[in-house]
């Protein structure tokens, strides 16, 4: 039983996201262990540096924490975050159930929450970058911004491509911006289709974006490889 | 200087040394060690193996080795240093400004030693700025934005401080603002690495010149938004061309990025020596082409005159320094017998 229920709590920590990347935590090896005795579970977490920053860190801890409580037969979650300069702060305040102001009273105002909605805008200008790679290789630069949700959904139809569609289709609607069938496909943060004129400069700012992403991704990896091999 | 097949010389100014005490007798807590270990986890990650150096001597290395590994094989003809106090951390500074300034007076013109400071130290550390100034002739500084100071962990190019010593930098003939965009910045809800603070100190101080180390790395997508709007805003290379050995596609990527967004005239040259070495890193950058399909994409190439304006004549312009003088002065000096010893 307890394999499955270690299985579970994977599971579960799929979907938790390390918001600048914007990639699992289970994928990028941050979880450092997880351990379930019979209705107790813990998960250890980790980061490629003692110095990444703590507001990430501590999104990350309120995610897995939430995750994992997600499950019915849980009845207690201890989840920290180990080898960081504010590990201990951390770990106490997300045992206390404290807010992330209150960890850092000092030196944070206000909450992790425009930082969270700042990063999945930048995700979704990644995730619209992956999109628009696999559209350009059907469609040519002045169909593409004039196709709507219900046209891609249907070209999109095999399981890579319709992936990198969904998980676009899933922080427009996270985002709150409008998805329903006749819909402009492509569409601004603002909800404003894309003009012919402008698809250059603006195809261009989503690849910087995405490649921001991927290079962060890339150097986060290489140096958790080098912290605790792998 | 580096030569090609075709016996083009091309004069190089690394934009981004130290001379650096990490070791274990100079820490002064174990955020000394974490500092130093995790510029040693860079340095592990993505130098060539060949070049990758032992624990020990990475914390703290000798005058010659760095004169050798610079100007002996590296290529180097010029260097900057980027000093970072890190006060906090290490008893004495992580980087040294006296101790740069001594080796700056004894090989004239191949090091310049740029100073630092800190908002922080308010008025006191405004007389400071002004006696560095005038006894090492500063010409630049390096700021650390995220350097820890007492209970603070961090500071903003946008805070009051910071803009009257912006001020103050002016008055000094301090023209060229090297920032460092690094982890942990007050206040810590916010993004740690966000660049906003450069665009608004660059807009208040057109006559400064902000280089942003790194390129602004996480960031570079808000980086090249500033830099757009802001023609006093460079690119610093330092990290970021460590990339064309394990990941050459990224850093083709990047540079079809930086070519596009802030054209050939601002992007910089920096080995962050000792964190990589110059050699490998300017063979590698004299050989690299952009790949095809990143040429039509970004719709840039990397050309030969392309790569001496990042090597060396950026960095030339902005430090006021003739290549050609320079190239005469410095092809007799003690250090050319160095380079000569090296073959």
């Amino acid at each position: 039983m307890a394999e499955t229920r270690y299985q579970e709590i994977w599971h579960v920590l799929e979907q938790v996201m390390d918001p600048e990347l914007d990639q699992p935590v289970t994928e990028l090896g941050f979880v450092d262990s997880i351990t379930v005795n019979g209705s107790q579970v813990k998960v250890v977490l980790r980061l490629p540096t003692y110095w990444c920053s703590p507001n990430f860190a501590f999104l990350m801890l309120e995610d897995a924490n939430q995750a994992v409580l997600s499950m019915n037969w849980v009845a207690k979650a201890e989840i920290s975050l180990k080898d960081h300069q504010s590990s201990d702060l951390l770990n106490a305040g997300l045992t206390d159930g404290k807010k992330f102001r209150d960890i850092f009273s000092e030196e944070a105002d206000g909450d992790l929450e425009s930082l969270r909605l700042h990063f999945q805008k930048k995700a979704f200008m990644g995730r619209q970058a992956d999109l628009i790679t696999i559209m350009l290789r059907i469609w040519a630069v002045p169909e593409v911004v004039k196709l709507s949700v219900h046209e891609v959904t249907i070209a999109l139809g095999d399981p890579e491509t319709s992936l990198v569609w969904e998980r676009y289709q899933a922080m427009r609607k996270t985002l709150g911006i409008s998805a329903n069938p006749d819909d402009y496909a492509l569409i601004t943060l603002e909800g404003k289709p894309i003009a012919d004129r402008d698809f250059s400069r603006y195809w261009h700012q989503l690849r910087l974006t995405r490649m921001n992403r991927e290079f962060n991704g890339d150097l986060c990896q290489g140096l958790l490889q080098i912290r605790y091999g792998g | 200087m580096f030569k090609t097949a075709d016996g083009d010389e091309i004069f190089i100014i690394d934009g981004h040394i130290a001379f650096w005490d990490g070791s274990a007798a100079n820490q002064r807590n174990r955020h000394g060690a974490e500092f130093i270990d995790c510029f040693y986890d860079y340095h592990r990650n993505l130098s060539p193996e060949e070049w990758l150096w032992p624990h020990d001597k990475f914390t703290k290395y000798d005058e010659d080795t760095m004169l050798h590994d610079l100007f002996g094989r590296g290529y180097v003809d010029m260097a900057i240093f980027q000093p970072v106090g890190l006060t906090d951390f290490y008893k004495e500074p992580f980087g040294n400004i006296e101790k740069n300034f001594g080796l700056v007076e004894k090989y004239p013109g191949r090091l310049i030693g740029n100073g630092y400071f800190d908002p922080r130290d308010g008025e006191r550390g405004l007389d400071l700025l002004e006696y560095r100034a005038k006894t090492f002739g500063l010409q630049g500084v390096k700021l650390y934005t995220a350097e820890w100071h007492g209970d603070s962990k961090g500071y903003k190019l946008s805070d009051p401080w910071a803009q009257r010593y912006l001020a103050k930098c002016l008055q000094l003939g301090i023209r060229n603002i090297h920032v460092h965009k690094g982890p942990t910045i007050k206040p810590l809800n916010r993004d740690a690495f966000d660049v906003a603070d450069v665009d608004d100190a660059a807009s208040a101080f057109p006559e400064l010149n902000f280089i942003v180390e790194h390129i602004g790395l996480p960031r570079l997508d808000d980086f090249c938004w500033i830099a757009v709007q802001e023609p006093n805003v460079y690119a610093g290379l330092a990290v970021a061309n460590a990339f064309i050995h394990t990941r050459p596609r990224y850093f083709a990527e990047i540079m079809g990025e930086l070519l596009y967004w802030l054209g050939e005239d601002r992007i910089l040259f920096g080995s962050d020596y000792a964190l990589w070495h110059p050699k490998w890193l300017v063979e590698k950058f004299m050989s690299f082409e952009l790949p095809e399909d990143i040429q039509k994409e970004s719709g840039q190439r990397l050309t030969l005159s392309i790569k001496k304006k990042i090597l060396g004549e950026n960095a030339a312009r902005l430090y006021g320094i003739d290549i050609e003088k320079a190239k005469r002065q410095l092809a007799g000096d003690s250090i050319a017998h160095v380079i000569e010893q090296a073959g």
